[in-house]
C-alpha cells in the first residue's frame, strides 16, 4: 500500500477521525479512572484491615504468625495452623487441577474430537457455574463419607507405607480433612484454569505446529516442542489464577478441612483455613478484647499471601519469558496472572 | 398427625368465624376499642428462633398488626444491634456481660423465654440402650484422654452394655455459638482439668477432634462416624434422630435422660433478674437435666423513644408468649418455663415503662 493511497484515506474519512479523536481522549480518561477507583479499592480495604487489625498485631508481634495456639478464651492468637492449611490445601489443589486442566485443553485443541468438543468445553465451563456452598454440601455427604471410607484407607495401606512419601498418608482417616479439602477445591478451580489454558493453547500460532509435524515430529512431540513452550507463560498465569480462587475459596472448604488446628506432615487430619476461621467465628466474635481484631489481621495475612505469590508468578513468568527470548516465543501468552482471592 | 388435624380445624373454624364477622356489617363487639398492634423488628439468638417464629405467627391472630421481623444473627450481634438501637428489641442465649450491660445507654431487662439443652450425641451401632456418662467422663472424652468406647471409665457405667473397642472420634461446633458456651461451661463446672486446659466460650481450642458447621454440620460429622461423638441441641437431636446419652451432672443425684420435663425442672431455681453469671446447669431439683440453658429477650427498661403502640405491642407480645405461648414451645421440642420463673418474669414484665408510667396488658393478650 502507498502513501498516497494512505492519504486518500485519511483525508476522506476526516470528520470520522476528528470525532474519534474525542472518543479516544473520553476513553483514555474514564479507562484511567477506573484504574484509579480500583486502586484506591484496593488501597481502602488495606487500610481498612490494618486499621481494625493493627491492634492484635502490635499486641502479639511476630508471635501472632509463628503461634500455633488459636484460643478465644484465653485471648491467644496465632496464625500458623490457618497459614499452613491454607497453603498446603491450595497446593493439593493445584497440584492436581493443573495436569488435568492441561491435559483437558489440549484434549479440546489439538485432538480431533468431532461432536464431542463442544459439549465437553460446555460441561467444563458449567463445573464453574455451581455455587461453592453446593460443591461443600457434596464433599460433606458424599466425598467426605466416601474417602474416609474407602480412599483414605487404601491410601494409608498404600502409599502410606512408603518412606517419606508415606508420612503424607499416615493417620485417622475419620472426618473432614485436609486431603478432602485439597480434592475440592482441585474441582473448584479446574474451570477456570481449563478455560484460560485452552484459550491460550488456541491462539499458538499454526506455523509453530505445521514447522514441527514438517520437520517430522509425532502429535505428541509437535504438542510438547511447540504448543506447550509456547503457551508456559499463559499456563503459568491460568494456574495463578485458580490458585487466588483455592487461596479465597472459603464456605466449601470450612464444611470438608475438618476445622481443626493440626500441623503437621499428615494430609489425613483435621486442617484449618485462613477463610474458613473467619468465616466460622467472625459472626459471634466479640468487639471487646482482641478476637474480631485477629480476625481481621488475618484476612490482611490472606491478602499478603496472595500478593506473594503474585509477584512470584511474575518474576516466573518474566524468567520463562527470557529463557525462551529469541525464537520470540511466551511474550504473547503471558497476560494473566494476579491472583484475585475470590469467595 | 392427629394433633395437626386438630389445630388445622381449630384454625379453620378460627378463619370461617372471622370471615362471618367480616361479612356481617355491623362491627364485631370489639374491633374499633382493641388494639391491633404494630410491626416491630427483633435480631438476636439462632438458637430460640423457631419458636421465636412460631410465636410470631401465633401472635398475628392476637393482635392482626403485630408483624415481627426477626432476623435470626446470632447473640453476638443481636446484643451489637440491641445497643446500638437498629432493632426494637435483642435476643440472645447468654445474659449480658457486665461490660456490654454497662455500655447500654438506659437500663435493660432480660426476659427468659424457653429452655434448650445440650446433649451428647454418639454413632455406636449395636448399641441401642442410652449410654450413661457422668461430667467428668464426657469431659475426658472431649479433652482426648478417653479414646476407646470400651474405655473402663464408659464400660464401668454402663454394666450390661457391650461396648464395642472402637476408637472415639470427637465432633465439636467449628463456629462460634451459645451451644459450645453451654457445653463448654458445664464441663468447666465438671471437671477442672478442662477448666484449666480448655475452660467456657462461645468458641474455644479444642484440643481433639474435627468441627463441624452449626447443628447440623455436626449430626452429620456424628451419622458419618463410627464411634463419633458430639454435642448438639437437644430439639435438634430429637428431630434428626440421634441417639444420646443419659448425663449425671455434680449436682444430679442419678442419670437423667435429656427431656422436654427434664429440661424444664432444670430451671426450677432460676432468680431473676438475671445477672451476667446467670445459668441453670447443674440444677439441684429432683430429675432435671444437667446441660440445659435459657435464652433471653433484651428490652429496654423505658419504652418511650419506641413510641407508644410500638411500646404497647412488645408488652402485650412479652405477656401473651410468658403465658399462652407456653403452650406451643414443646410442640417443637423446648422446654417451657417452669411457673415460678413465667410468675418472675411477667413480675419484672410490669416494671417496663412508657412516659414514666407502667404498661397495661391488652384485653386480647390476657
Amino acid at each position: 500500500m502507498s502513501q498516497t493511497v494512505l492519504d486518500d484515506i485519511s483525508r476522506s474519512r476526516a470528520p470520522v477521525r476528528k470525532r474519534s479523536r474525542f472518543g479516544d481522549v473520553l476513553f483514555r480518561r474514564s479507562s484511567l479512572g477506573v484504574a484509579a477507583g480500583l486502586i484506591a479499592l484496593l488501597g481502602l480495604m488495606v487500610w481498612v484491615l490494618a486499621q481494625n487489625g493493627d491492634h492484635v498485631l502490635a499486641h502479639f508481634g511476630i508471635h501472632f504468625f509463628t503461634g500455633r495456639s488459636w484460643n478465644p478464651v484465653t485471648e491467644t492468637y496465632g496464625a500458623l495452623p490457618f497459614i499452613f492449611g491454607t497453603l498446603v490445601t491450595s497446593a493439593i489443589a493445584i497440584v492436581l487441577a493443573v495436569p488435568v486442566s492441561v491435559a483437558l485443553a489440549l484434549l479440546i485443541n489439538e485432538v480431533r474430537l468431532g461432536w464431542l468438543r463442544n459439549p465437553l468445553t460446555v460441561l467444563v465451563d458449567l463445573l464453574a457455574a455451581i455455587p461453592s456452598v453446593v460443591y461443600g454440601l457434596w464433599g460433606l455427604f458424599i466425598m467426605v463419607p466416601w474417602f474416609d471410607h474407602t480412599v483414605e484407607p487404601f491410601l494409608a495401606e498404600t502409599v502410606g507405607r512408603i518412606p517419606l512419601l508415606g508420612a503424607l498418608f499416615r493417620g485417622n482417616p475419620n472426618g473432614g480433612d485436609l486431603l478432602s479439602a485439597g480434592v475440592i477445591l482441585a474441582v473448584m478451580i479446574l474451570p477456570i484454569v481449563t478455560a484460560i489454558t485452552r484459550e491460550i493453547i488456541a491462539i499458538v500460532p499454526n506455523e509453530l505446529r505445521e514447522a514441527a509435524l514438517a520437520l517430522g515430529a509425532t502429535r505428541y512431540e509437535m504438542i510438547r516442542m511447540s504448543v506447550l513452550p509456547y503457551a508456559r507463560g499463559g499456563i503459568v498465569g491460568a494456574t495463578m489464577l485458580g490458585l487466588g480462587r483455592a487461596l479465597g475459596e472459603t464456605i466449601a472448604v470450612a464444611m470438608v478441612v475438618g476445622n481443626g488446628l493440626g500441623l503437621g506432615a499428615s494430609l489425613l487430619r483435621p486442617g484449618y483455613t485462613i477463610p474458613a476461621v473467619i468465616a466460622n467465628e467472625f459472626r459471634e466474635a466479640s468487639s471487646i478484647g482482641f478476637h474480631r481484631s485477629a480476625l481481621l489481621a488475618l484476612a490482611l495475612t490472606l491478602m499478603a499471601i496472595a500478593l506473594v505469590l503474585a509477584a512470584m508468578s511474575r518474576l516466573l513468568v518474566g524468567r520463562t519469558a527470557k529463557l525462551l527470548a529469541g525464537g520470540g516465543t511466551a511474550e504473547g501468552a503471558a497476560a494473566p496472572s494476579a491472583p484475585a482471592v475470590s469467595g | 398427625m392427629k394433633r395437626s388435624i386438630f389445630s388445622g380445624a381449630l384454625a379453620l373454624s378460627v378463619m370461617l368465624l372471622a370471615a362471618g364477622c367480616s361479612s356481617n356489617s355491623s362491627p364485631s363487639n370489639s374491633t374499633n376499642s382493641s388494639f391491633k398492634g404494630t410491626a416491630m423488628t427483633g435480631a438476636g439468638a439462632t438458637f430460640p428462633a423457631p419458636v421465636y417464629t412460631q410465636w410470631f405467627k401465633s401472635f398475628l391472630s392476637v393482635e392482626s398488626g403485630a408483624k415481627i421481623n426477626y432476623q435470626a444473627i446470632g447473640s453476638g450481634g443481636g446484643i451489637q444491634q440491641f445497643t446500638s438501637k437498629t432493632v426494637d428489641f435483642g435476643a440472645s442465649d447468654a445474659p449480658l456481660k457486665d461490660a456490654e450491660a454497662a455500655s447500654l445507654s438506659r437500663p435493660a431487662f432480660m426476659f427468659p423465654t424457653v429452655l434448650g439443652g445440650d446433649v451428647v450425641a454418639y454413632n455406636l451401632p449395636g448399641v441401642t440402650a442410652h449410654l450413661k456418662l457422668d461430667g467428668p467422663t464426657v469431659a475426658n472424652i472431649f479433652l482426648g484422654k478417653i479414646t476407646k468406647w470400651n474405655d473402663p471409665a464408659i464400660t464401668s457405667q454402663n454394666p450390661g452394655v457391650s461396648l464395642p473397642a472402637t476408637a472415639i472420634q470427637v465432633v465439636h461446633r467449628a463456629d462460634e455459638s451459645g451451644t459450645t458456651f453451654v457445653f463448654t461451661s458445664w464441663l468447666s463446672q465438671e471437671s477442672s482439668d478442662w477448666m484449666s486446659k480448655v475452660g467456657a466460650g462461645k468458641g474455644v481450642q479444642w484440643p481433639v477432634g474435627t468441627g463441624g458447621n452449626g447443628n447440623s454440620g455436626v449430626a452429620a460429622g456424628i451419622k458419618q462416624t463410627q464411634g463419633a461423638v458430639g454435642y448438639v441441641e437437644y430439639q435438634y437431636a430429637v428431630s434428626s434422630g440421634l441417639g444420646f446419652a443419659d448425663i449425671k451432672g455434680k449436682s444430679s443425684s442419678d442419670y437423667v435422660s435429656p427431656s422436654v420435663d427434664s429440661i424444664s425442672k432444670a430451671a426450677g431455681s432460676l432468680q431473676l433478674p438475671i445477672t451476667s453469671s446467670t445459668n441453670i446447669l447443674d440444677s439441684t431439683a429432683a430429675g432435671a437435666y444437667p446441660i440445659a440453658s435459657t435464652t433471653y429477650l433484651l428490652i429496654y427498661k423505658d419504652l418511650t423513644p419506641l413510641g407508644k403502640d410500638k411500646a404497647q405491642t412488645i408488652y402485650d407480645f412479652v405477656y401473651w408468649a410468658l403465658t399462652k405461648g407456653q403452650q406451643e414451645v414443646s410442640g417443637l421440642n423446648y422446654a417451657p418455663l417452669p411457673s415460678t420463673v413465667a410468675q418472675q418474669d411477667l413480675q419484672q414484665l410490669t416494671q417496663l415503662t412508657y412516659n414514666g408510667q407502667g404498661i397495661q396488658p391488652s384485653p386480647s393478650v390476657k
